[in-house]
């Protein structure tokens, strides 16, 4: 070594930060066996706040794609909110426990409700606004249902179905330059591959395949948490995906009265993770402003 | 496993330190150098994997975020090389604490192998080191990474937008002073130091040709040091194309059997 070995500061404590947040590594779960961080504001507000929790998107540890989920919790700290990312059993950090033979969407459940239980001992509030995105969105919305802790969902990128707005506006992609480049690359590349590039795209879909609820039970199920009084925020982008007009979730759910209570943001032009940064700092600005606005003053 | 932060007060670093299973006297202790920002996300779950394989052989190990990348503290205009080579050589020192350990083996991949070669040469002493790809040229890094940007915008029908993007580079912000930082990477010219050389190297190759070229001069150098090197040529991953998101994980379980094996091969030595 070209310096002699010294006692580094370690620590599972705040730091004494500069910036406006205070993080700090927390182990959550029955058994201490999920890992995760706490980020609170640098000065507590004087009335304890819901805390917003988010957790992996897909096999991404907690800190989401392009670090999403660190920007978040540390602009919710900006506006006063704590908030906890962590991993689900046996993804990022988290250990996985031995003999746990559950589904893994009834563990991942298990597990939101598990730190759900340890809020006040943590921040001194009972009550979560909880984060999906993507495949998360299941187990937000399930753990919603279950928990009337919960008091707010935001789900990114959620459940979409076709409707009837859908298929008239299906003909539009036909005149976007971006996807006739892609076509043509794609064209020249199946030209140039053999066909192994096939059996990988049929293994990735079996990979993440997930179970979708119907419309009619996802419209009877968002009814139930509306009228529990908790607070929903949808975010959809156009990209690659089959939702293209802001309220088409209102028509897949067949009921225009959720409107008064699910809130939409619409990105025609971003993807699906939110690769340009511009857009994930819009969507970013949606959920602090949706948070500050709608649980500010409880 | 155990997570924590450690470090300066307002620039602390994030680590996970796994325990050996079972403590071996005299065993080295591993510090598992991540890739830049870029390449972060992919490397991950393959980085929590190598340290579950290391902890089963008797390797404590330590795996570290760079300023302003996972959850240690900063923001991505804080990931400049030498803020990346500077953490290193703090989580080298974190890593000896906690195991006891003696002896040091770098394990670096892709810009974090670069990082790992460069704390070497500038006199961390390390028994070994293991370059994952290692990037041996900044500019040449940066063109990969942009041609990959490229595509990526192809694919996510960001086409049309691609030529209006400035300093955003795969999803994240690249400031001007971070990508000078990057481009002044040269792996050949920091040889020049010499300041240190491990006893033992190990390269890992994916199929790049310029880097694997670097990679004689590389293995001359540190064996006219004494060092002995070897090197494994891993099965090409499909090249620009692949990783395309920075959302994929990264799965190679030939590169974590070849890295252990080789860290346990000094075993009795």
């Amino acid at each position: 070594m070209s310096e002699p070995i010294r006692s580094a500061e370690r620590s599972e404590q705040p730091a004494r930060e500069r910036s406006s947040y205070r993080e700090r590594v927390v182990r959550l779960g029955s058994a201490k066996e999920l890992a995760g961080i706490l980020c609170e504001p640098a000065l507590s507000p004087s009335l304890p706040r819901p805390v917003v929790v988010m957790w992996n998107v897909g096999l991404n540890h907690h800190v989401g794609p392009y670090r999403t989920f660190v920007d978040l919790s540390r602009k919710l700290a900006e506006v006063g909110f704590c908030s906890v990312r962590f991993d689900l059993s046996g993804l990022g950090d988290s250990e996985f426990a031995a003999g746990d033979a559950r589904a893994d969407s009834e563990r991942s459940v298990a597990d939101v409700r598990a730190v759900l239980e340890q809020l006040p001992e943590l921040t001194g509030s009972a009550r979560a606004v909880l984060v999906g995105f993507c495949s998360s969105v299941d187990s937000a919305h399930a753990a919603a249902l279950q928990d009337p802790k919960v008091v707010g969902i935001i789900n990114i990128e959620g459940y979409s179905f076709p409707t009837l707005g859908f298929r008239l506006r299906y003909p539009l992609r036909f005149v976007s330059v971006s996807r006739w480049v892609r076509w043509a690359y794609h064209r020249r590349q199946r030209r140039l591959q053999s066909g192994s590039a096939h059996l990988a795209d049929d293994g990735e879909q079996a990979v993440y395949q997930r179970e979708y609820p119907t419309p009619g039970r996802l419209a009877s199920e968002y009814r139930r948490l509306v009228e529990r009084g908790v607070r929903i925020l949808c975010l959809y982008v156009r990209g690659d995906s089959n939702y293209v007009y802001k309220d088409q979730l209102f028509d897949f759910l067949g009921d225009r009265s959720l409107a008064s209570h699910i809130e939409v943001e619409y990105f025609p032009d971003a993807d699906h993770i939110f690769t340009f940064t511009k857009h994930r700092d819009r969507a970013l600005s949606c959920i602090v402003n949706f948070v500050r606005e709608r649980f500010s003053a409880e | 496993m155990r997570t924590f932060h450690f470090g300066e007060f307002g620039r602390r670093l994030y680590g996970a330190y796994t325990d050996p299973v079972e403590g071996r006297r005299g065993a080295p202790a591993v510090l598992l150098c991540y890739p830049g920002v870029h390449e972060y996300n992919t490397a991950h779950w393959a980085f929590r994997r190598l340290a579950a394989s290391l902890s089963r052989a008797g390797y404590a190990s330590l795996r570290f975020d760079y300023p302003g990348t996972g959850d240690s503290d900063g923001s991505v205009e804080d990931t400049t090389f030498a803020s990346m080579v500077a953490s290193l050589q703090t989580a080298a020192r974190e890593l000896l604490d906690l195991s006891g350990a003696r002896k040091l083996w770098l394990v670096g991949l892709r810009l974090g192998a670069t990082a790992a070669a460069v704390a070497t040469l500038e006199g961390l002493e390390v028994r070994g080191l293991v370059l994952w790809d290692a990037v041996t040229s900044g500019e040449s890094y940066l063109a990969e990474l942009e041609e990959r940007d490229r595509l990526r915008d192809l694919l996510f029908l960001h086409w049309a937008e691609h030529a209006t993007k400035s300093q955003e580079l795969l999803g994240y912000t690249l400031p001007h002073s971070v990508r000078r930082s990057i481009s002044a990477v040269n792996l050949g010219k920091s040889l020049e130091q010499r300041a240190g050389a491990p006893k033992q190297v190990l390269f890992l190759r994916e199929g790049r040709e310029g880097d694997a070229a670097k990679d004689v001069e590389l293995s001359r150098f540190w064996s006219e040091q004494g060092a002995e090197v070897s090197r494994h040529d891993l099965p090409f991953g499909g090249g620009v194309d692949r990783q395309i998101s920075g959302n994929e994980v990264l799965l190679s379980s030939e590169a974590i059997a070849v890295i252990v094996e080789t860290i346990g091969g000094e075993r009795g030595r």
